[in-house]
């Protein structure tokens, strides 16, 4: 049986994708059978691994199609590591699911049984019908935020979306990630004191800033491929060990496995 | 494993454990913040203290040790051929367990303290003395 974690935070820009590929990557890295699926119709989880955008999601999720889920996966060229990969055609299915009963539950339906130990949600910046689809087929919820006060209320948005969908989804609140962590900048740092006096242990490790994130995209690359030794990957250094960074949050991860 | 839907919903009341990784940044960037505002002087020597402290391996101890004891050890870790560092731990193994299981004490030895760092110092000529005179 799979567990299943939705990526989400209803602010953009805050780290879902990067966050989704370089965990997926990692997992699939370290020999669990990964599904990463692309909610958003912007399709940045296929350019993050150098791939064409394709209508993987509409041909999984339309009722009129409806293509088993072995039908419909693309090979993300990592070893076990496959991906449903979204684009422009995401938008009509939207507005097709619109008008299905039970549109919730669709996600969770299509997943049952399906062939992986984890199953990563990569959510839209927006709280639409396939992010609430997310939070009912997700056992878990990990809440990426960059360290300024609107990504903050960002998770505070994503929080009562949860809550709201509380009679039909038993997803748990499991982490809330920090992203583009500065730890010479103030506000970052109060930003962050801020985030652990609230949610104390659910606040993982910091990934620090870092541009080899933007550059890994650009050539189509995980971090793990790319740049092993990046600092969003290993974090900082403090007296003999590493703090921070996805390595570490990937450990944390695999705890809830 | 799989989330189980008995637990119900993620319970916020429960939250003041901080993830240890989480601290320790938190804990890093307060001092540096507090090291900001010393004057020139006691910055350089604060960091001078860290970067000691970084180089220094976790495992390792450095011993204040009396001159003599100091030479009997060298002596005896070149007739045998081993490090002195590795003869030492060799030698404290036993005495520790000792000291563990109170088979042994320090009664008798310690003395207070001028530094208040520690309540106690060790009177180790006394041990000395004692040691050479029980054998």
């Amino acid at each position: 049986m799979h567990t299943t974690i939705a990526i989400l935070n209803q602010k953009g820009g805050v780290g879902k994708t990067t966050t989704a590929v370089t965990l997926a990557s990692g997992l699939a890295r370290s020999g669990s059978r990964v599904l990463l699926i692309d909610l958003d119709t912007q399709g940045n989880v296929a350019d993050s691994l150098g791939l064409p955008h394709r209508d993987d999601l509409r041909r999984l999720l339309s009722p009129d199609l409806h293509f088993p889920l072995d039908q419909v996966v693309t090979a993300s060229g990592l070893d076990h590591l496959d991906l449903i990969c979204s684009d422009k055609s995401t938008t009509a299915l939207k507005q097709t699911l619109a008008g299905v009963t039970l549109r919730e539950y669709i996600l969770a339906d299509v997943l049952a049984g399906a062939a992986y130990d984890v199953v990563l949600l990569d959510c839209a910046p927006s709280a639409d019908l396939l992010h609430f689809a997310a939070l009912v087929a997700a056992d878990y919820l990990l809440i990426p935020t960059r360290l300024d006060k609107l990504a903050v209320n960002g998770v505070r948005d994503a929080l009562q979306t949860l809550v709201a969908l509380k009679r039909i989804s038993r997803c748990q609140v499991e982490g809330i990630l920090p992203t583009f962590y500065e730890r010479v900048t103030v506000e970052s740092h109060e930003q962050l004191i801020h985030l652990v006096q609230t949610f104390g242990r659910l606040v993982l490790p910091p990934v620090p800033q870092d541009t080899q994130c933007r550059v890994a995209t650009r050539y189509g690359k995980t971090l793990w491929e790319y740049a092993p030794n990046a600092k969003s990957l290993t974090g900082y250094e403090h007296g003999n060990q590493r703090v921070g960074g996805y390595r570490q949050v990937l450990e944390r991860v695999k705890e809830w496995l | 494993m799989k989330n189980d839907p008995s637990k119900g919903m993620t319970n916020f009341d429960d939250l003041p454990v901080i993830d240890p990784a989480v601290d320790s940044i938190l804990g890093e960037v307060q001092r540096r913040q507090v090291e900001a505002r010393l004057p020139k002087k006691e910055r350089s020597r604060k960091k001078k203290e860290r970067e000691r402290a970084e180089k220094r391996k976790p495992n390792r101890i450095n011993l204040d040790l009396p001159a003599d004891l100091k030479k009997r050890l060298e002596l005896l870790a070149k007739r045998e051929g081993v490090p002195v560092s590795q003869l030492v731990a060799f030698l404290l193994y036993e005495p520790v367990q000792q000291l563990e299981s109170r088979a042994i004490s320090l009664w008798g030895y310690k003395t207070a303290s001028g530094c208040p760092k520690f309540e106690c110092t060790l009177d180790l000529k006394r041990r000395a003395e004692e040691v050479a005179r029980k054998t």
